[in-house]
C-alpha cells in the first residue's frame, strides 16, 4: 500500500480523532489506512456496511462493483439507500456513492455499474489491495477467490441469510482458500435471501467483522487478526471461530494454480439467484437514449442516465444497460429469455 | 459417550426444530452415522447420492474440519466434544 490521498492535515486530525486515539491504529495505522486502495464487488446489504465502515474509516480509495439498481425489497437491510433511489432506479454502485461522497469527500470513490465475469475481474483488481466480498452468490466468489489468489490479494469473504452468517479472511500463501472450504459447484443448496430471507442485524454483524480484519490488514496488525472462519447464528445465538489451515495442494486453486473460474469463458447467459431473472450480456454498448426512441412504441419505457427499463407487453421486463447488459425479468427460463431478447434488442 | 451435536437453523426442520441436541458414540465416524439415523430427513442434506458430504456443507469436530482429518472415523470422543453442521453462506 503505497500513496495515499488523506494526508493527516488537521481537518483529518479531527475527523479521525477517535480512530487515532485507539491505540492498535494511532496515526500511523490511520496513514495507512488512506493509503490503501479497496474493491467492494456486490453494493447490497454487505456492500453498503462494508462501504460505509471502509469510507468513514478513511480509506484513500473506494472501488465498489453491482450490477443492479435500487429495489424496494432492499430498503429492508441495505443501509445506504432510501425511497428516492427506488423511485429513480439508481444502480446501487451510483445510489452509494452519491451518499458516501456526502459522507466523506476525502476518499476516492470508484463506483462501477457492471457484472463482474472472467474477462473483467482481473482488471477491477488493478491497483487494489484488498478484495472485500459483499456479492450473493457463489459463481461470483469463486471468481473473486482464484482472481485474488492469483494476484496474491487477499479476499475477506463474508455471507449472510436467515438469521446466520459466516466470514474469513483468505490470504493466499498463509490460508486455504474459498473453494477448499465450499467446493467448486455452484448454487446454496437453495438457500438465497430470496428464498428463505434475511434480517439485516446479521449482515450488518457479518459486514462488520469483515471491515475489522480488513481494518487490521490496512494497519498491518498481524498479531491481531482473527484467522479461522467465523460462523455465526444470531437467533438462537451460537457462534464459532473453526480453524482454516494453510493453501491445501489438491485445491486447483491454491494448491495447483489452476484457477478454473477465469478459465470458463463467460457465459452468455446466466439466471439470477431466485430472483426471477436472466441477465444476458451483449457484444455491443447500448446507446439508452436510441433504445428508448426504439422500443417506445412497443413498450412502457422509463430512462435514466444509467438504465432504461422496458416493460413489454407479453408482461415480462427488459432493463439495458450502456455496457450491453441486459437483464430480462419475470423468467428464470433462459430461452424465453432469450427468445424476448432477440425479439427487442437482437443478438 | 455424550456429545454436543448442532445443525444450522435452517434444517433444523429435520431435527424437531432442535439446532442443538445430544448426541451419544464411542467414536466420530459412530456419531455421524448416528446423527442421521436419528433425524433421517438429515441425510439428503448433508450427503449426495454417492454418499459424499455435500458441496456448501461444512462437518466440524470441534474446530476441525471433518473433510480435512485423517481417518475420521476412527477417533474416540470425549466429554463436550462438538460435531457441528454448518452450510456455507452464500447471501448478502
Amino acid at each position: 500500500m503505497e500513496g495515499g490521498s488523506i494526508g493527516m492535515t488537521h481537518e483529518s486530525q479531527a475527523r479521525y480523532s477517535r480512530q487515532t486515539l485507539f491505540a492498535p491504529i494511532g496515526t500511523e495505522g490511520q496513514r495507512r489506512i488512506g493509503a490503501a486502495r479497496v474493491l467492494i464487488v456486490g453494493m447490497g446489504a454487505l456492500g453498503t456496511v462494508l462501504s460505509s465502515h471502509m469510507v468513514r474509516a478513511g480509506v484513500g480509495t473506494v472501488r465498489m462493483i453491482d450490477r443492479d439498481y435500487v429495489e424496494p425489497s432492499n430498503l429492508q437491510r441495505q443501509m445506504l439507500y432510501d425511497e428516492d433511489d427506488v423511485a429513480r432506479t439508481l444502480p446501487k454502485a451510483e445510489a452509494a456513492a452519491r451518499k458516501l461522497a456526502r459522507i466523506n469527500s476525502g476518499v476516492r470513490l470508484e463506483p462501477i455499474v457492471s457484472d463482474v465475469t472472467p474477462l473483467n475481474v482481473e482488471r477491477y483488481m488493478e491497483e487494489i489491495d484488498l478484495v472485500l466480498d459483499g456479492t450473493d452468490n457463489f459463481r461470483t466468489r469463486l471468481l473473486l477467490n482464484d482472481a485474488c489468489f492469483k494476484r496474491g490479494i487477499p479476499l475477506v469473504y463474508g455471507g449472510a441469510v436467515s438469521a446466520q452468517g459466516m466470514t474469513a479472511m483468505l490470504i493466499p500463501g498463509e490460508t486455504c482458500c474459498l473453494r477448499c472450504l465450499i467446493g467448486s459447484g455452484d448454487g446454496g443448496g437453495g438457500q438465497t435471501c430470496d428464498t428463505v430471507g434475511v434480517i439485516a442485524p446479521i449482515v450488518d454483524i457479518v459486514a462488520s467483522f469483515q471491515a475489522v480484519e480488513a481494518l487490521k490488514y490496512m494497519v498491518g496488525d498481524v498479531e491481531a487478526r482473527r484467522g479461522g472462519l467465523l460462523s455465526l447464528e444470531v437467533w438462537h445465538y451460537q457462534v464459532m471461530n473453526l480453524k482454516l489451515p494453510g493453501a491445501r495442494s489438491d485445491c486447483p486453486t491454491c494448491g495447483r494454480r489452476e484457477y478454473p473460474a477465469l478459465s470458463v469463458e463467460a457465459a452468455e447467459a446466466s439466471t439470477l439467484c431466485g430472483r426471477d431473472t436472466v441477465q444476458i450480456q451483449g457484444a455491443r454498448p447500448l446507446d439508452l437514449a436510441q433504445w428508448e426512441l426504439r422500443l417506445t412504441p412497443s413498450c412502457v419505457v422509463k430512462r435514466n442516465p444509467f438504465l432504461l427499463r422496458a416493460e413489454l407487453p407479453e408482461g415480462e421486463r427488459l432493463v439495458l444497460f450502456p455496457d450491453g447488459r441486459v437483464l430480462v425479468q419475470g423468467t428464470e427460463d433462459t430461452a424465453r429469455a432469450r427468445s424476448l431478447y432477440d425479439r427487442y434488442v437482437g443478438s | 459417550m455424550r456429545i454436543d451435536a448442532s445443525v444450522p437453523m435452517l434444517i433444523s426442520d429435520c431435527t424437531n426444530g432442535r439446532t442443538r441436541f445430544p448426541l451419544e458414540a464411542e467414536t466420530l465416524g459412530e456419531a455421524l452415522r448416528r446423527l442421521v439415523e436419528m433425524y433421517p430427513l438429515l441425510r439428503v442434506h448433508l450427503y449426495d447420492e454417492q454418499g459424499g458430504v455435500r458441496q456448501h456443507v461444512l462437518l466440524y469436530y470441534n474446530d476441525e474440519n471433518i473433510a480435512w482429518l485423517d481417518d475420521p472415523g476412527r477417533i474416540a470422543l470425549k466429554p463436550g466434544d462438538k460435531l457441528r453442521v454448518l452450510q456455507a453462506v452464500s447471501g448478502g
